[in-house]
């Protein structure tokens, strides 16, 4: 029974890609009793964000100087020339800065989908082994739909999204005057009317599912007992301290399980959350900049990257939230066979 | 790799727009606002076959599917199982301990994995010790499957 927890733990770790999720869980098989004491604030020196803002920064400083210059002196088509290849120069160096900080974020994710890959199956083990037979079947599809749609999204459609909206950036950036934005505009509308309808739908019918196999559980819970006492023959006929050992160990490594489980999803959610909540204060105050200094075009850039990181930051958040959702209802749920 | 779309559409904008400054250098500006229509919509259409020429359908997670799921189901299972064996084991003993007043000095009991019956009991004793085989094979036959009993020196 005590080897469930490192099981679960050497066959996520490995699995997973990076370097993080990797001493992140070393550290929780050496902690297993105390997990709470692992680091899980260590990667947050990988933020990308001050380069990205020093790049931006410098952009920003050369085009008010520009703008400036043209404003002074009379040849404003050389000037107007200059502002334009600037502004090219500029959105090109940007994105290409910009892409690469998301991937970090995005194989993080990805180590997240793996382990609770490896994590749903087991737990669905534990709660049948304590009698939870229909609780166990429920979550298991319900979880089996969330790591499905979780993988698509992850895997296959925030990858487009993003280089969609860095495309359109660029459009706007070499040919625009606004019209690209529009339509980012609009695909932004889609893409988070579309993923809350999709989250609304998943809530229900995870909500209904449970109710169904609550009451599933209380109903078969006597049927089991008979079952479990018929199989593992008990001194005196009645379940006794056979099947109370079992409980008390199920519910240890439930436990311990459980908490491990959330604290590598924070310690893994954090530093993307982070990440990409500094990033997207920092466009945010980049484009209040450009308003303030009436530089149209690069604000328009901004604009672009920030639908793109609020969505990556909607649907990673949904993730995370859905998978410790998912643990909570596991911890919460108590052997049939304790009852 | 997606990245990999955005760098023909860095090319062709740059291309692009030098072309549409040359032309505006030229005067011809409405020829130049023309090409920057045209080229924006080229672009628009590379990107967006790229995207769709990159797209992947990743493969339905199931749990039959996962790599780790039989390993981590069969040792679960095992895990649990050995939890059984060893309680009901420590019942036993403490059972003949009760009813012949001498404590085996081993027991062992083996549950099948497919429905966690009894398959084997096994017991030691110390040679000497007063107490008949037969009369405990009798009292732990209720657990069902094989009873040896074994004394050592």
């Amino acid at each position: 029974m005590e080897h469930t927890y490192t099981d679960i733990f050497n066959a996520a770790e490995n699995i997973t890609e990076s370097g993080h999720a990797k001493s992140l869980l070393h550290a929780l098989l050496q902690n297993r009793d105390s997990p709470w004491e692992t680091s899980i604030l260590t990667p947050l020196h990988s933020l990308e964000a001050p380069t990205l803002g020093r790049t931006a920064a410098v952009f920003l400083i050369f085009t008010v100087l520009v703008k400036l210059f043209s404003e002074v002196f009379t040849g404003k088509k050389a000037t107007h020339t200059a502002q334009y290849v600037l502004h090219c120069l500029f959105a090109v160096t940007f994105l290409l800065q910009f892409y690469p900080t998301l991937e970090t974020v995005a194989v993080y994710m990805r180590d997240v989908l793996s382990f609770l890959g490896i994590l749903f199956p087991t737990l669905g083990t534990i709660l049948a082994s304590g009698g939870n037979v229909a609780t166990a079947t429920t979550s298991g599809i319900g979880q089996s739909l969330f790591l499905s749609v979780a993988q698509l999204l992850i895997q296959s459609l925030l990858p487009s999204v993003f280089t969609f909206f860095c495309g359109m950036a660029l459009l706007d950036a070499f040919f625009g005057d606004g019209r690209f934005l529009q339509l980012s505009s609009a695909l932004k509308n889609i893409l988070f009317t579309a993923f809350a309808v999709l989250l609304s739908i998943f809530f229900i019918v995870m909500r209904t599912q449970n109710i169904a196999a609550e009451s599933g559980d209380a109903a078969s819970a006597g049927a089991l007992r008979l079952l479990v006492a018929k199989a593992v023959p008990i001194v005196g006929g009645t379940i006794g301290d056979a099947l109370r050992f079992v409980s008390a160990g199920l519910i240890r490594v439930k436990s311990a399980v459980g908490t491990a489980a959330v604290v590598f999803l924070l310690g893994m959610y954090l530093p993307v959350f982070l990440h990409l909540f500094g990033q997207g204060i920092l466009l945010s105050l980049f484009q209040f900049l450009c308003g303030f200094f009436s530089i149209s075009e690069q604000k328009e850039v901004y604009t672009h990257m920030k639908y793109a990181t609020d969505f990556l930051l909607a649907v990673y958040s949904s993730v995370f939230v859905i998978g410790v959702i998912n643990i909570g209802t596991f911890m919460q749920t108590v052997p049939t066979l304790a009852i | 790799m997606m990245k990999n779309i955005l760098f023909p559409c860095i090319l062709l904008a740059v291309g692009g727009s030098t072309i549409r400054l040359l032309l505006g250098a030229l005067g011809k500006e409405a020829l130049g606002n023309f090409f920057r229509n045209v080229l924006g919509l080229v672009i628009l259409l590379v990107l967006c076959t790229g995207i769709l020429g990159q797209w992947q359908v990743p493969p339905k997670i199931t749990y039959e599917s996962t790599a780790n799921y039989e390993v981590i189901y069969n040792s679960n299972l095992q895990n649990a199982l050995s939890a059984a064996e060893e309680q009901l084991a420590a019942q036993i003993c403490e059972l003949i301990e009760k009813e012949f007043g001498v404590r085996p000095f081993q027991c062992q009991v083996t549950l099948a994995a497919d429905s966690f019956s009894v398959r084997k009991i096994f017991v030691q004793f110390q040679v000497g010790t007063p107490i008949s085989g037969y009369a405990l094979k009798q009292s732990i036959a209720e657990y069902g499957g094989e009873v040896e009993v074994d004394f050592f020196a």
